[in-house]
């Protein structure tokens, strides 16, 4: 069931209803069976796949716990082989058949089986749950149904944010009251949530799938225009997302983590990674990164643990060459940032640049999300050809612009007949700017709310105003949402 | 606390709800195919001698205006044969006058289950309308059939609103003719993406229910003094060549075994050559030419039985 969706819209006070009319006993039980429900209305007999893995992992902890010695390490080894196998089989089998069949020239074997939505998330989800156990950071939790929903739980089921046990686990126990302050926030949340998602980021993908359709017929500007827009997409798709989980786990009483920051405020990749999928770099960090020897080894090994983490977090989010350039890129913007520190500063320095800093800070934004946006063209292209065929034509596409510019005339791409032809104007120029604005709306409100942890907005006094918001909010949600042909969110393919 | 946000919470849904029910009560109100023809049924109920029924096939392929007889054309796009004998149960008791009975029958007919097509929100409609059950117990749960935003769907409402509630439908005769239809818009690719639409509609499983309705209308009209003419409309060669030979002959052999038990008169006018390109608006339907044409045949049929 999607959160932009009918369903969604019965399912949620049903089961937030019933949650604080049952006594504390049966809330888990209650919210058990409606996560089984959530997750079932997409394929239902894919739930199988999840319990499977509840039970494996759910064993495999209290084995872990009760063992001593080598056979601790045997049960968590068993544990992550099984979760990662069944990850493998569904999400990574044909693309290592395909490459495999291709290598050695033979045919590849196919499998038909669809990925389960949201496998990627509940297994990283587990594995961090066997892995706490085994550093005897979390005690293996002996309730089969509170392991289970730690699991299940619907409103990150699905795409996250990726919860550690002792983030989640105790929540179940605690006895949730309602309140008033946290129940509207919740929903607030949740609103804003679907805005960022059903007005801005379903919009964007006009623009993107446009430039994205066919990109040898596009200009360059298309292509700029296209990525730059896929990147507030996927960020207001995502983190909307995030919102109205964090938000209708809010509105019961649970707390789950902050999974975005305002990333596209980062003034470098690092501190990009550490606003960005707060959950999964995390993940990566704790469990890969740090394990593999994190910045403890000498300087090629962490070269070479970075890249290893960036191209395994490529390949979480697809089995493609096009996501392990991706991830490889931001390992590899990573490396020359780190390598590149000094001399940056020098030169900075040197030009004077650290005397306005608001500037600098500005200019480092501008360098970041340039450099993000460069890495986006690869996630979201279908194949390397059509990848490589991009930056091909906005290579040839600025050179020309530059030449022009040389020869003082208009770039080619810049001429009234060609900014009519792109996607600039593609749903006429007035909704172009419209989404700008929007996108500008979004960023500034988001920014200011950081701030100031109550607005003025917030005020009893201004009860009216409030609800006038909300209910523009709302009234654009509905009437520019397509609810017939109800856009998936983009992470639900992972 | 819990008190003040039910309250405020009620006050704050109360005008959405409103604003909901009030776009619902108007889109109530705006015609659709089957309220425009149930309503001309109503009005033509004592008149009418001769009655079709079937889907878009018969709805564009048969004109009841060239019958000798008074005729009504209760065909509908994507209508089962479910829907086909609940009609005639409803309203055979109310047509004193009626005589003939004429059920079309396509290539897909006795495979087709509407429940299980991205049409199934026809059944909401014939429930509201012509308030039939549904077919299938699992429509229950379809939210659509709570309200007729949910019917019409998003895009369609606001379409709709932004048209201040205004609609155009046509009624129970055939598609009027383009202006410059000369050339149509039908070939191989086309014939062979509409075979494949109807692939994806059929059901094998489904068959012998689909004939059970079809011995329920012969058997009802029969019960009633009718008589029953089975027909299958034609098809342009740029569909019918992409058919599975053996469903069709199932088919066929099915109708043609029903028509001998039960006496009734079936007639294929699937490969008929009598159809040629300028009769036919796409691959499988006839334009008026061609339901002109196709009607007289059927006429014929009718009036060569001896009374």
């Amino acid at each position: 069931m999607l959160f932009n969706s009918v369903q969604f819209l019965v399912f949620f006070p049903i089961v937030t209803f019933l949650y604080f009319l049952l006594p504390h006993a049966f809330r888990w039980r209650l919210l058990l069976v409606a996560s089984c429900i959530f997750y079932m209305a997409f394929i239902p007999a894919y739930i199988l796949i999840i319990f499977f893995l509840v039970i494996v992992d759910y064993t495999a902890g209290i084995k872990i716990e009760e063992a001593t010695g080598p056979r601790k390490k045997l049960y968590l080894i068993i544990s992550i082989i099984s979760t990662c196998l069944v990850l493998f089989i569904f999400k990574y089998f044909n693309f290592f058949s395909k490459e495999i069949g291709q290598l050695f020239h033979l045919p590849p074997i196919v499998s038909n089986l669809v990925l389960p939505v949201g496998l990627s998330f509940h297994t990283f989800q587990s594995l961090s749950y066997v892995i706490e156990v085994y550093f005897g950071r979390q005690k293996a939790e002996r309730t089969f149904g509170i392991y289970a929903l730690y699991v299940f739980f619907y409103p990150q089921l699905v795409a996250g944010p990726i919860e550690r046990p002792q983030n989640l686990i105790h929540q179940f126990y605690q006895i949730h009251r309602f309140d008033y302050d946290r129940v509207v926030s919740g929903l607030r949340l949740m609103l804003w949530g679907m805005f960022k998602k059903v007005v801005v980021a379903d919009q964007l993908a006009i623009f993107v799938d446009r430039a994205y359709l066919i990109p040898g017929q596009e200009s360059s500007l298309s292509l700029i225009i296209g990525t730059m827009f896929f990147a507030f997409q996927i960020y207001y798709d995502f983190s909307g997302y995030s919102n109205i989980a964090i938000g209708a786990a809010r509105v019961m009483g649970f707390d789950l983590m902050t999974n975005f920051n305002r990333p596209y405020a980062s003034q470098s990749i690092r501190e990009f990674w550490h606003r960005w999928h707060i959950s999964l770099s995390t993940w990566f960090r704790d469990y890969i990164y740090i394990p593999l020897g994190g910045n403890r080894v000498g300087p090629w090994a962490w070269i070479a643990v970075i890249m290893v983490t960036f191209v395994l977090s490529g390949l979480w989010h697809g089995a493609n060459w096009t996501f392990v350039v991706w991830g490889a890129l931001n390992g590899f913007y990573l490396v020359v940032s780190h390598y590149t520190k000094d001399p940056r500063a020098i030169i900075t320095k040197k030009i004077g640049l650290t005397r306005f800093p608001r500037f600098h800070g500005a200019l480092k934004c501008l360098i970041a999300f340039t450099l993000i946006s460069i890495s986006w063209v690869f996630f979201r292209s279908p194949d390397m050809h059509t990848a490589l065929e991009i930056f091909s034509r906005i290579g040839h596409g600025i050179a020309q612009g530059f030449h022009a510019l040389l020869q003082f005339s208009v770039p080619p791409e810049l001429t009234q007949d060609a900014l009519k032809n792109s996607i600039l104007f593609y749903k006429g120029r007035k909704f172009f700017i419209f989404m700008i604005a929007l996108i500008i709306f979004v960023e500034g409100f988001e920014l200011y709310w950081r701030r100031k942890k109550r607005t003025w907005i917030l005020k009893p006094n201004l009860a009216v105003l409030r609800w006038a918001v909300y209910y523009l909010l709302i009234f654009s949600i509905i009437w520019i949402g397509n609810w017939d042909a109800t856009r998936q969110f983009i992470y639900f393919q992972f | 606390m819990k008190r003040k946000f039910i309250f405020k919470l009620l006050i704050f849904i109360l005008p959405l709800i409103w604003g909901f029910m009030l776009i619902d009560q108007h889109l109530s109100y705006l015609p659709t195919s089957l309220s425009v023809k149930r309503r001309e049924l109503k009005r033509e109920l004592p008149e009418i001698k001769l009655l079709i029924l079937g889907n878009s096939q018969a709805q564009n392929g048969i004109d009841p205006q060239y019958f000798s007889d008074h005729a009504f054309n209760l065909a509908n796009v994507s209508q089962s044969l479910y829907y086909d004998e609940k009609l005639l149960a409803k309203y055979i008791e109310h047509m004193p006058r009626l005589k003939y009975l004429v059920i079309s029958i396509s290539y897909f007919s006795l495979e087709y289950d509407l429940f299980m097509t991205p049409e199934y929100w026809r059944s909401f409609f014939y429930e509201r309308v012509f308030h039939i059950p549904l077919d299938n117990w699992r429509l229950l749960a379809y939210p659509d059939r709570y309200s007729w935003i949910g019917l019409y769907g998003g895009e369609e409402t606001k379409e709709i609103i932004l048209n201040q509630f205004k609609q155009k439908l046509y009624t129970s005769t055939p598609a009027p003719l383009k202006k410059d239809e000369k050339k149509p818009p039908f070939s191989d690719e086309s014939g062979f993406e509409r075979i494949n639409s109807h692939y994806e509609i059929m059901y094998k499983k489904r068959f012998d229910k689909n004939l059970k309705h079809v011995q329920n209308m012969i058997d009802l009209a029969k019960a009633h003094g009718v008589q029953v003419f089975i027909v299958t409309t034609p098809v342009f060669s740029t569909y019918s060549k992409f058919i599975d030979q053996e469903r069709y002959h199932k088919m066929v052999s099915a109708l043609q075994d029903i028509s001998q038990k039960k006496n009734v008169k079936y007639i294929n006018y699937f490969n008929d050559a009598q159809f040629v390109q300028p009769d036919f608006m796409d691959d499988d339907h006839l334009n008026q030419n061609g339901a002109r044409k196709l009607t007289h045949l059927i006429d014929r049929e009718i009036q060569s039985i001896p009374k």
